[in-house]
């Protein structure tokens, strides 16, 4: 029953991955909808991969992968997101209210407003680095650059972070 | 340099678990996947080959599914009896996937689908109270068809030394259509006379049943006589391999928490989810152990548990009616 099985293993992928890969690109189009769409799409063009026989070694890499492609055709939003915005479009929504007091999820929805501004590639290997945590070594893969050279990008785009948030 | 940070660092990550998709979302995304996954199949050969096989009034549907872009097959799927887009479905593009597929193993399979999609069309049906005698008939008529091509593929596979696939494959049947009785049973309880006990269909299943499980038994014993160790081994680590995906790909849906799950659900999926475990961890004992044929029984008995599991939740979804506790907890006792 392997297609039964290759069929489990992706949903188990989607439940996995959905939400890391929703905020990658939501940092990159900075538009919650159409974020979702491209995570549909982003899912359904490695599943048709899948489907027409070909092997996929490292999946969630696979998937960052076509999604950067994906998204790279969508016109990025040029505004800025206001914090406003980030709030009532549910872009910024604290999973467990408890946890978060509303200076931190203040603080929270301010630091992703300056992270939406920066310049396109330091937005992504901050997203890819601490918002969905993934190692150095596999940004470096999925961009096709030196682990080293990713290390120093994603320094100084927190050093540009920073600044903002001075 | 890199201590300057920590602290942004940190607040990073932390603000991540803001952004994420609702659970709504999420189970809306889910089930578009699978839906669009129904339709794409595996192991697709050349479109050239077979297409005689269809019928004159399939290539009619068929040249105005391809005028309309694909558009009216992709809404076809989720189609139930008495819509017009059923028969695209039935007549069209689940023949067409089946007649290009490639091999016994994938033809089995998709054979064991399309029984499968019947059975659950036939409980959507009558929970909505739209079940006449012609679409009962049709139906049952229909899951003879897929449970008989099922089986056929499934022997030729055996013939063809692969065994271990036939096993497999026998084995998912049997436990796909247990599941839906299991379904049907309780929706019945739930709507008392929706699903009539001696109905063309029930009866269609019962006979399904009995031969899938005789056939299962045979390829299991087959198996297990032979003393081919190899061949013992395969079939563990196929099953091992199954189990081991569907139990995960159930823990995800679960953490995930469904729109339509409560706490007695969510309570109850677990239970059923520490049994599957147990019966592994005891399957893995008899396999260090080397007692090969009781841990294939075991992987057997856990893959046909997780099986049931995955489409009782799905006819949970589906229906709106609490098939879950029901199933599992006459499962359990």
């Amino acid at each position: 029953m392997k297609r039964k099985i290759h069929e489990a293993a992706f949903i188990e992928a989607y439940d996995l991955y959905a939400d890391a890969l929703f905020r990658y690109c939501y940092f990159r189009v900075k538009d919650r909808d159409l974020a979702k769409e491209l995570v549909q799409e982003t899912f359904a063009k490695t599943w048709a991969y899948l489907a027409s026989g070909k092997e996929v070694e490292n999946l969630r890499a696979f998937l960052y992968r076509v999604a950067h492609n994906t998204s790279v055709n969508e016109q990025t939003r040029t505004k800025a997101l206001s914090l406003d915005e980030l709030r009532d479009a549910g872009g910024y929504d604290p999973v467990d209210e408890r946890e978060v007091t509303p200076e931190q999820g203040a603080e929270h929805a301010l630091l992703l407003r300056h992270l939406a501004e920066l310049d396109e590639s330091a937005r992504e290997v901050l997203t890819l680095r601490y918002l969905n945590g993934l190692p150095v070594q596999e940004i470096a893969d999925m961009l096709g650059e030196e682990p080293n050279a990713v290390s120093v990008r994603i320094h100084r785009s927190l050093a540009k972070l920073k600044e903002r948030m001075q | 340099m890199n201590q300057n940070f920590t602290q942004l660092e940190k607040d990073l990550e932390r603000a991540a678990n803001g952004v994420t998709l609702s659970v709504h979302e999420k189970d809306t995304g889910r089930t578009a996947l699978r839906a669009y996954m129904k339709q794409t199949g595996r192991s697709l050969r050349s479109p050239y080959q077979n297409f005689m096989i269809l019928t004159v009034r399939s290539m009619t549907l068929l040249l105005i599914i391809v005028v309309s872009g694909g558009s009216i097959a992709s809404a076809s799927e989720s189609s139930l009896p008495g819509s017009m887009l059923y028969s695209v479905k039935t007549q069209v593009t689940e023949p067409l996937r089946a007649v290009l597929l490639s091999g016994s193993e994938a033809r089995a399979d998709f054979a064991v689908e399309r029984a499968s999609r019947r059975l659950e069309e036939y409980a959507q049906v009558s929970k909505e109270n739209r079940l006449d005698e012609v679409t009962s008939n049709a139906l049952a008529e229909a899951l003879q068809t897929h449970v008989a091509t099922a089986n056929k593929e499934i022997q030729a596979l055996a013939q063809e030394g692969n065994e271990t696939g036939a096993f497999d494959a026998t084995s998912d049947l049997y436990s796909i259509l247990e599941a839906h009785a299991e379904v049907l049973d309780r929706l019945d309880d739930a709507h008392p006379g929706t699903v009539p006990e001696d109905g063309e269909l029930a009866q269609t299943l019962a006979d399904a049943l009995e031969s899938t499980e005789s056939l299962s038994t045979s390829f299991e014993t087959s198996i297990t006589s032979s003393l081919d160790t190899p061949k013992i081994e395969a079939a563990l680590k196929n099953q091992q391999e199954e189990v081991g995906v569907l139990v995960r790909a159930l823990e995800a849906y679960a953490t995930s928490t469904p729109v339509s799950f409560d706490s007695a659900d969510a309570l109850t999926l677990a239970k059923a989810l520490t049994e599957v475990r147990s019966l592994m961890e005891e399957a893995t004992r008899a396999q260090d152990e080397n007692r090969l044929t009781d841990a294939l029984s075991l992987y057997a008995d856990a893959n046909a548990k997780v099986n049931q599991l995955d489409i009782i939740l799905k006819a949970d979804s589906q229906l709106g009616v609490d098939i879950i506790n029901a199933t599992s907890s006459s499962d359990t006792e």
